[in-house]
């Protein structure tokens, strides 16, 4: 692929811990198990 | 009660876990324990009435704490689908999960090893049709990831660094590429359609990985499970597997799933009889060469 073609997404790879685009809500289920809900923050 | 006893001729783990006997069998949507929890209908596992990704210890588990943990990891709120239909945002979301799950039961005193995993298909033991998959926590180091850390010794270095550049050099089982991922179908593959999806760059486990890798293993993945799909024109019962580095700190490991179908032709299943069970060798019918033509026309086809 010429590399003026390439999309955004194709990208060399990046590397290393990035922040994860994610929230979380914890919950308790009635017999104490606990849930977690994890929602896209962009979304 | 859950068990663990140690089995001294095979030098393994064995688990006992009698409660699974009391999990619901494929039951109606309308009384599916993963599905949201609506107003006036029955409670489930997720006390909310809409959500992305739930998580949550699976009422069933393999492993209790402080043993280990057994999660339940639901993909969506939507009873219909499976993990290739999901948008890519929500399957990127999903390696995005695994990865917080790594971190959160991996740091837990006493886990060794953290895999993620999907069952797919009631041939392979699913219970619930509702797209999900599971986290399990490992008290120990189980066998499979072992022998793969067992091999990087053996061979002085990373063997799924070894493995993709001789499948690239090779080229005939490469089924799907990105620019961050590989996946072929091994050399040496102990199922017919087995794949194996590696990170191209050495990545010990998500927790070393970009966004862009990420997103591209999703993408990844869900083009070989599309495949499977479009393979036979039918849902393709598949295992998928996601192997770490072990989280005892103890060795090294290079991020990839290893997905397995049971399923040989569209109506056959493999078995694991006489040879596999009694002598512990894989004995397979279609040389991995062909299999690998196949499924990378399905992938194709499947878009």
């Amino acid at each position: 692929v010429d590399e003026a073609e390439r999309q955004p997404d194709e990208a060399e790879p990046d590397s290393g811990a990035a922040e994860a685009p994610l929230e979380r809500e914890e919950l308790e289920l009635p017999d104490g198990r606990r849930v977690i809900l994890y929602r896209r923050c962009d979304s | 009660v859950i068990e663990r006893r140690f089995h001294e001729l095979r030098g393994e783990e064995v688990l006992y876990s009698a409660v699974r006997q009391e999990r619901a069998l494929l039951p109606e949507a309308a009384e599916c324990p993963l599905c949201p929890t609506r107003a006036g209908g029955p409670p489930t596992e997720v006390p909310a009435e809409s959500f992305e990704i739930a998580v949550f210890d699976n009422r069933y588990p393999a492993f209790e704490s402080p043993e280990g943990a057994a999660e339940v990891v639901v993909y969506t709120d939507e009873h219909e689908g499976s993990f290739a239909t999901l948008a890519l945002e929500r399957a990127e979301a999903l390696m995005w999960v695994w990865r917080d799950r790594y971190a959160e039961l991996g740091a837990r005193e006493g886990v060794e090893y953290v895999m993620p995993f999907e069952n797919r298909g009631v041939e392979v033991g699913v219970t619930l049709h509702h797209p999900h998959g599971q986290v399990y926590a490992f008290p120990f180091l189980p066998p499979v990831p072992a022998a793969e850390r067992e091999a990087d010794r053996r061979r002085g270095g990373c063997v799924i660094c070894e493995l993709a550049e001789s499948e690239r050099a090779a080229g005939d089982r490469i089924v799907h590429t990105t620019p961050s991922t590989v996946a072929y179908v091994p050399y040496a593959a102990r199922w017919p359609y087995e794949v194996c999806v590696s990170l191209s760059e050495h990545r010990a486990s998500l927790l070393d990985c970009g966004a862009a890798e990420l997103r591209h293993l999703a993408d990844a993945l869900q083009a070989v499970t599309r495949g499977y799909d479009a393979l036979f024109d039918r849902p393709l019962p598949y295992m998928l597997c996601v192997h770490q580095a072990p989280t005892d700190g103890d060795g090294d490991g290079h991020l990839h799933a290893e997905l397995y179908s049971p399923v040989r032709t569209r109506d056959k299943l493999k078995y694991l009889a006489g040879c596999e069970q009694g002598a512990g060798t894989m004995l397979v019918d279609a040389l991995p060469e062909r299999t690998a033509a196949r499924l990378r026309t399905a992938i194709e086809r499947a878009g």
